[in-house]
C-alpha cells in the first residue's frame, strides 16, 4: 500500500517537479544558479500577482480592438481585415497573438469573440458600428458575458511568455551574481510591467522582448543577429527604430562605414518585408487610406499613410516657438536625439558595452519630452533596470522607484486607467469617476496637481537621461575630473 | 534596498491609490464616454413656451445630481430658467430655479436635489423652461444629433424642426457601494467556478511554494545544487 503510494506520488508530484526543476535551471545562468531559491521564490510571487489580474483587469478601449483584430486575422486571413481597423500597431505584431488564438481554437472552438461579432452592411466582422472607436455599451455587453474572466486570461497568456523572457534575459547581462538577482526582482515585480501587460493588456511586450533580446545579442558581440532583432521589433512597433540608427553606429565604431551601412540594411529587412508584403495588397493600402480619410477629419491634411507615426513623433513633443508671428518650430525631443546621434558619431570612448546607457537616454528623454500613451512607457523599463543595476546597483534603483511613483500619476490623465479597468468585475465600473474628478471634488484643482507630478516625473527621467549620458561618455570620472582637464591641458601648453 | 522593499513600496502605492479613491470618491459620475467625442449642436434658445428635456435610466440607486451642458449665445441672460424633474408616469421628482446670469457659456451647470433612494433602473425625464425669456434674452442647450445615449431620447416642446438625438448630460449618484462591487463579482464568479477554481488553486499554490521556498529554499535547491558541481 505504501509502495503504491509513493508511485504515485512519484508520478503526480515529484516527477514534474523534477522536470520543472531541470527547465528552470536550463533558463537560469550557471553564476546565480546558487541563489535559485531566490529566484524561483520571486517568480512564484510575480506569477501569483500576474495570474490575479489577467483575467479580472482590462483597458477595453484599447485592448479589446487588439484582441479582436487578432481572432479576426485568425479566421479570416492575412489581407484583408486591415481595411476596416485602422490601429497603432502594424500588421506583424498581431500575428502572435493571432497564432495563440490559434491553438486556443482547438480546445475552445470560436473562442469568446464568435458569439459577438456582427457583419457590418459593407460585410466586414466587427464588434458594434464604428470600431474600433469607444462605445461603452457595447464594452459593457462584451464584459458581461461569463466567458471574459477565461478569454481575458488566454488572451493575455502569450504576453507572460515574452514577460519572463526579459525576465530571464536579466540575468544574463551580468557578471556580478547578485546584481543579475536584483534586476531579476526588479523587473518581475516592478509596477510599470504588471500595470501595462496585465492590466491595461497591451501587447507592448511583445516588440519590447525583441528589442531587449537585440540589445542583449549586441551586447554578446553578435551584431547582425541582435540587430535583426531589434529591426524586427522596429517592424512590430516603430518606437524600436529610434535605437537602429545609435546601435548601428555603435556596433559599426572603429570599423569601416561600409559596415555601419550593412547593419542598417539589415536592420531594415523586417520592415521592407513587412511593408513590401502588406503595401502591395491593394485592400490593405485601402485600410492607410481609411487612416488619412480619419486624419482629414481631425484636420490633417490628406497626406501619405505616415502622417499617424509623424503625429506620434513629432505633434507629440513639447517645443519652442522662435517667433510668434511665424511658422518656425523646435521640437525639443528631435533635437536632444539629434545632439545624443552627434555624439555617438564623434566619440571615440563608446562601444557595444554602452548600449543599454544609450538606450535608456533616449527613452528617457522620449518620456519626459514627449506626450505619450501610458503603455509605451513600458519601453524605458528594461533598460533602465539594466542601466541602474550596472551602474550603481541598488542605489540608483531608489530613483527608478520615483519614477514608477510619478508615472502614476501620469496615467491619471485618462479616467479609463482607474476604476475602469476592473470593467470584467463589474461592467458598470468605468462609470466611476476618474482620478482628475475626484481631486477635483476634494477642492483640489486635479489638472494642476498631475500636470506638476508630470512636470516632476519629466525631471526626474531627465536626470536619468543625462546621469546615462554621462555614464556613456565619461564612465566613472566625475564631473570634477571633466572640470579639471582643460586646466591641466592649458599648464603644459 | 532590497527586493522586500521593491514588493512592499508597489503594494502599498497601490493600497494608498485605491484607498484614497474609496474614501473621496463619493459620487458616481454616469456621464455617457462616447459622447465626449461626438460633435454637439445648439438649440435656437429656451423662451417662451418652448422646453427641452431628456429621457433616461438611472443606473443606481442614490441619483442626486444632474449637470446640463448650456450654452448662453455669448450675451449676458438675465431671466429665470427651470429645471424640473419628472419619473415615467410624470409625477414630480424636483423642481430647480436658476437665474440665467448664473449660466456660463458651453460649460456644464450642476442641478443638485435630494438623492432618490430607489432610482436604480426607473426611467426619469427632465426639461428646461423659462417662460420670461425671450429670443433675444435666452440660455440654450447643446445636444447630439446622433443617437449617443441608447438609453434615453431628446424631449422638446414648440421646435420646429424637432430636433433628434440627446441632450449632453451627466448624472451623478451617491457612492456605489464597495459592498455592491464585491457582490456583483461574487455572483460571477459562483457563475464561473470551472476556471475560477483553478484559477484559485494555481495562485495559491505559487504563494505556498513562494513561503516554502522564503523559509525552506536553501534545503530544497542547494543539496541539488552541490550535485551538479560535483558531477561537473
Amino acid at each position: 500500500m505504501e509502495n503504491t503510494n509513493r508511485a504515485k506520488y512519484q508520478k503526480i508530484v515529484h516527477k514534474p517537479a523534477l522536470f520543472l526543476r531541470a527547465t528552470v535551471r536550463k533558463l537560469v545562468p550557471e553564476s546565480v544558479r546558487p541563489n535559485i531559491s531566490t529566484i524561483a521564490k520571486y517568480l512564484c510571487i510575480g506569477l501569483a500577482i500576474r495570474f490575479f489580474l489577467m483575467p479580472i483587469t482590462l483597458l477595453v478601449f484599447d485592448s479589446i480592438s487588439v484582441y479582436f483584430t487578432a481572432w479576426v486575422a485568425e479566421h479570416y486571413g492575412m489581407y484583408d481585415f486591415f481595411l476596416y481597423y485602422p490601429l497603432a500597431y502594424p500588421p506583424l505584431v498581431t500575428y502572435i497573438p493571432a497564432f495563440f488564438f490559434r491553438i486556443y481554437e482547438i480546445f475552445f472552438p470560436g473562442f469568446f469573440f464568435q458569439k459577438h461579432v456582427v457583419f457590418a452592411p459593407e460585410g466586414y466582422p466587427t464588434l458594434y458600428y464604428n470600431f474600433p472607436y469607444a462605445n461603452y455599451t457595447a464594452y459593457q455587453t462584451l464584459m458581461s458575458d461569463p466567458q471574459v474572466f477565461p478569454f481575458l486570461f488566454l488572451a493575455k497568456l502569450p504576453s507572460l511568455i515574452f514577460d519572463l523572457g526579459i525576465a530571464f534575459l536579466l540575468l544574463r547581462i551580468f557578471k556580478d551574481p547578485s546584481k543579475s538577482l536584483l534586476a531579476f526582482k526588479v523587473w518581475i515585480l516592478n509596477p510599470v510591467t504588471i500595470f501595462t501587460i496585465y492590466m491595461m493588456g497591451e501587447i507592448e511586450i511583445i516588440p519590447l522582448f525583441f528589442a531587449v533580446f537585440g540589445t542583449y545579442l549586441m551586447y554578446k558581440d553578435k551584431p547582425k543577429i541582435g540587430i535583426l532583432s531589434l529591426g524586427l521589433a522596429a517592424a512590430m512597433k516603430p518606437l524600436a527604430l529610434l535605437l537602429v540608427p545609435l546601435a548601428c553606429i555603435v556596433l559599426g565604431k572603429n570599423k569601416t562605414t561600409k559596415r555601419t551601412i550593412k547593419l542598417f540594411l539589415i536592420a531594415l529587412i523586417p520592415l521592407v518585408v513587412e511593408l513590401v508584403v502588406w503595401q502591395t495588397v491593394s485592400t490593405l493600402h485601402q485600410g492607410f487610406q481609411l487612416i488619412v480619410y480619419e486624419d482629414n477629419l481631425l484636420g490633417y491634411p490628406r497626406s501619405a499613410q505616415l502622417t499617424n507615426w509623424l503625429r506620434f513623433g513629432v505633434d507629440y513633443s513639447a517645443r519652442v516657438y522662435t517667433y510668434e508671428q511665424f511658422i518656425d518650430v523646435i521640437y525639443l525631443f528631435p533635437l536632444f536625439y539629434a545632439m545624443v546621434l552627434s555624439l555617438t558619431i564623434f566619440s571615440k570612448k563608446i562601444d557595444r558595452s554602452k548600449l543599454w546607457h544609450l538606450f535608456t537616454c533616449i527613452f528617457c528623454l522620449l518620456f519626459a519630452l514627449n506626450l505619450f500613451h501610458s503603455h509605451w512607457f513600458l519601453w524605458c523599463t528594461p533598460f533602465m533596470i539594466v542601466f541602474f543595476v550596472m551602474a550603481d546597483g541598488k542605489k540608483l534603483l531608489r530613483l527608478f522607484l520615483l519614477i514608477n511613483l510619478f508615472y502614476i500619476f501620469y496615467t491619471f490623465y485618462t479616467w479609463e486607467l482607474q476604476f475602469a479597468l476592473f470593467m470584467p468585475i463589474t461592467p458598470s465600473i468605468y462609470q466611476q469617476p476618474g482620478a482628475i474628478t475626484l481631486l477635483n471634488n476634494l477642492g483640489v484643482p486635479g489638472i494642476q496637481v498631475v500636470n506638476l507630478a508630470r512636470s516632476a516625473f519629466s525631471g526626474f527621467l531627465l536626470f536619468s537621461g543625462a546621469l546615462s549620458l554621462k555614464h556613456v561618455y565619461l564612465g566613472n570620472q566625475s564631473i570634477s575630473d571633466l572640470i579639471r582637464v582643460p586646466k591641466t591641458r592649458g599648464g603644459d601648453e | 534596498m532590497s527586493a522586500k522593499d521593491v514588493l512592499a513600496y508597489g503594494l502599498s502605492i497601490i493600497l494608498i491609490l485605491f484607498s484614497v479613491n474609496l474614501i473621496i470618491g463619493y459620487q458616481v459620475w454616469d456621464e455617457n464616454p462616447e459622447m465626449r467625442e461626438i460633435p454637439s449642436m445648439s438649440l435656437d434658445g429656451i423662451y417662451g413656451s418652448i422646453s427641452v428635456g431628456q429621457t433616461f435610466v438611472s443606473r443606481y440607486n442614490g441619483l442626486s445630481r444632474i449637470d446640463i451642458l448650456l450654452a448662453t449665445h455669448a450675451r449676458n441672460n438675465t431671466e429665470e430658467v427651470m429645471f424640473h424633474l419628472r419619473d415615467a408616469r410624470a409625477r414630480y421628482i424636483a423642481k430647480i430655479s436658476i437665474n440665467a446670469t448664473t449660466v456660463t457659456n458651453n460649460s456644464y451647470y450642476a442641478f443638485s436635489f435630494p438623492q432618490i433612494h430607489d432610482s436604480k433602473n426607473r426611467i426619469f425625464y427632465f426639461f428646461l423652461e423659462s417662460p420670461n425669456s425671450t429670443r433675444a434674452n435666452a440660455i440654450t442647450s447643446l445636444f447630439t444629433p446622433y443617437d449617443s445615449y441608447p438609453d434615453g431620447e431628446i424631449v422638446s416642446v414648440n421646435i420646429e424642426p424637432k430636433p433628434s438625438g440627446d441632450l449632453i448630460f451627466r448624472t451623478y449618484y451617491h457612492w456605489m457601494s464597495f459592498s455592491y462591487v464585491l457582490s456583483d463579482f461574487a455572483e460571477r464568479i459562483l457563475g464561473n467556478l470551472v476556471f475560477f477554481f483553478p484559477l484559485c488553486f494555481l495562485i495559491s499554490a505559487l504563494i505556498f511554494f513562494a513561503v516554502k521556498l522564503h523559509f525552506n529554499g536553501r534545503k530544497i535547491f542547494v543539496r541539488r545544487y552541490r550535485n551538479v558541481v560535483v558531477s561537473s
